[in-house]
């Protein structure tokens, strides 16, 4: 039998919480209090700036970390493919953002969205019979009311977005100003990083289910390497810009030959760093960079969502009942499946998600070089949160984050870069072997 | 069965759905009929190989993570074949090109090493990457064959104790690049309107691309120059911010940040400055890919007045024999088969321009191996005693090497800048060369001529 003890040297979690944010506090005002605020000489709003940097860039190792807790709180398995799916998802979202999408990719979005609405609303696998051909059972669905209602709410929808992705080309004003070209690319990702979800879930995990744990996380990476394949064969390898927070774009004419020009976007002039008025209490303004602020954003919001979902959803509650007993939740009616593919699909818009914050970056774009590699920066994140917690993932992210980005600033690049976050994550480790959040359990024969 | 036909049919959507991603055609004008002929000095042959195939071996990494700058040298490669052949081949021989794509794997690398070293054709290989160079190095030596690289490392090209190889580079050092930079800055510092004296800080890629140009020589011969430093500061390329980096080195005082790295690298750097309001305060500047349309691309508007070095006769000048030749076949060839317009473009970078010249001093080099030992009896050793002699400028001066004296990569270069400039009305973005070609400076680690 298996228990979880959710306590962490002898800390709850929101023990250790209230802990960690105490620590932040005393050093804030310690900062604050003096002068110069280091050893080193760096002044107090150094530190501060660097420290809430350091937030930021954390707050994209969350984004990305909330979507392989996700897949391991609902299956177990480490997802190695997350920075694939981060990258095609990216990779829609930035076709549909730089033009309007073509008859046939609008099409085919919509008609996958319309089908996943039709199966969520008219189809009831509850009332198949399992001695019918797929046909027979199909024709058994066509009885119920509710697979007509289905059919028309599937069509519906297929049509909608059909229609907003075809003719979505000016701005929309609705309380700020949303620009087209971020509609189109959210709407699009969102449904094709669903389906991307969905079918790796299908077609590659489901198969393996009881297999052994090495056999999925392998199958995570082959995964992983055939979505790089496809996105190279359908969007090449360049590096695609997407300034959607960073500035504005402009059209400009390259000159090809004399007198001949070709029409091509780009990046325009970029926007200043957000502000805040600090200069009376720091001396300087703080500034935060564009993305990183939406970054941080959507990492919160997701972890809000997330919590809410776990706690207070039957479908997050099934959930979590189907992680800790997949047996057990089927014994008791849960279509475990069902909920794997759902996890899968909530990664996958996740993994979306964080592919964008960080095509976003002033002069980064979106590309194999620098969306995937990231995953794998953030797995000191998830192991330092521990594996299985969606707070986990918050607070780890934003540790390394702002360990990686103090030691740049304090120490040098070389060990902000690539020993920091490492050394933290060792001795945490070594401390508390599940990470600060993660779930110590106790097998009893 | 039916999973395999499922998977099949999700592929196949994609790819549908791609192919008309985008339903606008090619934004082209008919142009101007260009050169497609060699208008420049080459050597003749003095045999008559008609009928024989001479094969360009090359491998690099075209589906890992620098797939993005590997994918324009393939293309430069086969289009440059394309119009060697259309002009003769090789002395009348037909030439075909072998590629291998590693992914980026060294294991890979060496693997392919194993294999194409060994064929009785190999006299050369071309590689893209440092690293791979310095695998290879001496097993190149051992088994005579000749490598020409597409990077500047000077561990490849010197080894440990600076003794040259049978490894040619055709692009300058990046410690000579820095050298010739500060030469620049120290001269024309004051035309770039920036208050006090020019001191440099280093924010480059961390690795050893990045961190192969800010070598104590290099460092020694700026100062000499009087131009100061600020330290050095490195970021990854997935680094989702290098503002942390790019403050560092400006309050230690730099007002010129020098950049190895290439792509989204340059263009972070620029947008960084930018979005922190140091516009006006530094120069942003690099080594010779800190120039190029993928920057460009990236970094758009913020690029603008971007400095670097500039080893190559570059596209926009359209006068010119080579770039004439090249922008046609990538007219052709890229352009009017492309999906999109900016499909094309991505390709009309640095890499395409460099790798289709680097063919046409591979054939040079190739005709005069052929002319002093014959067709029967040409090898990697002959290749390699025509290369220790070798001065040529490809497709008249796409760029220009001088491998004698035990020089191992191109030692001159201009400076150029990134230029947003106003053309029959239309804003189009051009890189232009500021000064004159120059000799570079020798800074390498051991043996150079220049350190101080």
């Amino acid at each position: 039998m298996t228990s979880t003890r959710a306590t962490i040297l002898g800390l709850s979690p929101q023990g250790l919480q209230l802990v960690l944010l105490a620590i932040g506090l005393l050093l804030a005002a310690g900062w604050l209090g003096q002068d110069d605020c280091s050893a080193s000489g760096t002044s107090c709003f150094g530190l501060v700036q660097l420290t809430l940097n350091g937030v930021l860039v954390g707050g994209v190792y969350a984004l990305v970390a909330l979507g392989i807790v996700v897949v391991n709180k609902a299956s177990g398995v480490f997802n190695f493919a997350h920075g694939y799916l981060m990258l095609a998802g990216a990779l829609i979202f930035w076709q549909a953002y730089s033009a309007t999408p073509s008859l046939g990719f609008a099409a085919l979005l919509a008609g996958m969205a319309g089908f996943m609405a039709f199966t969520m609303l008219g189809y009831n696998p509850n009332t198949e019979d399992k001695r019918l051909s797929r046909l027979g059972r199909l024709r058994q669905q066509a009885t119920h009311r509710r697979f007509w209602v289905g059919v028309g709410m599937g069509l519906g929808v297929a049509l909608l977005l059909f229609w907003l992705l075809r003719n979505l080309e000016s701005d929309v004003q609705f309380i700020i100003t949303w620009r087209a070209g971020i509609l189109r690319g959210a709407i699009s990702a969102v449904i094709g990083s669903t389906v991307i979800g969905l079918v790796v879930e299908r077609f590659a995990i489901r198969p393996l289910l009881g297999k052994p744990l090495l056999t999925l996380v392998m199958m995570t990476l082959a995964v992983g390497l055939l979505i790089q394949g496809i996105t190279a064969l359908i969007w090449g390898t360049q590096q695609n810009p997407l300034p959607i927070f960073t500035s504005e774009t402009m059209t400009i004419r390259q000159q090809i030959a004399p007198g001949v020009f070709v029409d091509n976007t780009l990046p325009g002039e970029p926007l200043p760093n957000y502000t805040l008025p600090t200069r009376d209490l720091l001396g300087e303004d703080l500034s935060f960079t564009r993305n990183l602020v939406w970054g941080f954003g959507i990492a919160l919001l997701g972890f809000v969502g997330f919590v809410a979902f776990f706690q207070l959803t039957p479908l997050g509650l099934a959930m979590r009942a189907a992680a800790e007993n997949q047996m057990l939740a089927q014994s008791v009616g849960l279509r475990v499946r069902t909920l794997l593919a759902v996890a899968w699909a909530i990664a996958a818009v996740m993994a979306m998600a964080a592919g964008v914050i960080q095509g976003t970056g002033a002069g980064v774009g979106v590309s194999a070089i620098v969306i995937p590699p990231l995953a794998f920066r953030a797995f000191p994140a998830v192991l330092l949160g521990g594996l299985e917690s969606i707070t986990g993932a918050l607070v780890g992210g934003i540790l390394i984050g702002v360990v990686e980005v103090l030691a740049t600033g304090l120490i040098d690049s070389a060990t902000g870069q690539e020993f920091a976050p490492f050394a933290v994550l060792m001795v945490v480790l070594l401390i508390r072997p599940d990470g600060l959040f993660g779930e110590r359990r106790v097998e009893r024969v | 069965m039916k999973k395999a036909l499922l998977i099949s049919l999700v592929i196949a959507l994609l790819g549908f759905s791609s192919s008309f991603a985008y339903e606008d055609s090619p934004q082209t004008r008919s142009m101007p009929q260009q050169a497609d002929s060699v208008t420049w000095e080459v050597t003749e042959c003095e045999e008559d190989l008609t009928g024989e195939t001479i094969t360009f071996y090359h491998f690099g990494d075209l589906s890992g993570t620098f797939a993005f700058i590997s994918q324009p040298l393939v293309a430069g490669f086969t289009d440059g074949a394309e119009f060697l052949n259309e002009t003769g081949g090789v002395c009348g021989a037909t030439v075909v090109q072998e590629f291998r794509d590693t992914g980026g794997s060294q294991d890979q690398a060496q693997a392919f090493w194993d294999e194409l070293s060994v064929r009785d054709d190999a006299y050369s290989i071309f590689l893209y990457a440092s690293a791979d160079g310095e695998l290879l190095r001496e097993q190149a030596l051992e088994q005579e064959t000749v490598i020409f690289i597409a990077a500047g490392s000077e561990l490849a090209l010197y080894g440990e104790d600076g003794t040259p190889g049978n490894m040619y580079a055709i692009i300058p050092l990046y410690a000579d690049q820095l050298g010739g930079f500060c030469d620049y800055i120290a001269e024309n510092w004051a035309s770039f309107g920036i208050e006090g004296d020019p001191v440099m800080g280093h924010v480059s890629w961390l690795g050893a691309f990045g961190q192969s140009t800010n070598t104590e020589a290099a460092r020694a011969y700026c100062e000499a120059a009087r131009v100061g430093y600020a330290g050095a500061e490195y970021y990854l390329p997935i680094s989702p911010n290098v503002s942390t980096q790019v403050q560092a080195v400006v309050d230690n005082g730099a007002n010129i940040l020098f950049t190895t790295s290439l792509a989204s690298g340059p263009a972070q750097i620029a947008g960084t400055v930018e979005t922190e309001g140091l516009g006006d305060e530094v120069l942003v500047s690099g080594v010779n890919w800190v120039l190029d349309t993928s920057v460009i691309g990236l970094g758009g508007a913020a690029t603008n007045g971007m400095v670097g070095l500039l080893p190559y006769t570059w596209w926009d000048e359209f006068e010119h024999p080579g770039v004439q030749v090249i922008a046609e076949k990538w007219r052709v060839n890229r352009l009017e088969t492309a999906a999109t317009p900016t499909d094309a473009l991505a390709v009309r970078n640095i890499a395409y321009l460099v790798s289709f010249a680097s063919l046409d001093m591979w054939r040079e080099a190739m005709v005069r191996t052929i002319n002093a030992v014959g067709w029967e009896n040409l090898s990697g050793a002959a290749l390699d005693a025509t290369m220790q002699e070798f001065s040529y400028e490809p497709m008249g001066g796409i760029f220009r090497v001088d491998y004698t004296e035990g020089n191992r990569s191109v030692s001159s270069a201009r400076i150029g800048s990134i230029q947003f400039i106003e053309l029959d009305g239309n804003i189009t973005p051009t890189i232009q060369p500021l000064t004159d070609w120059f000799d570079l400076p020798d800074l390498r680690t051991v043996g150079g001529a220049d350190v101080p």
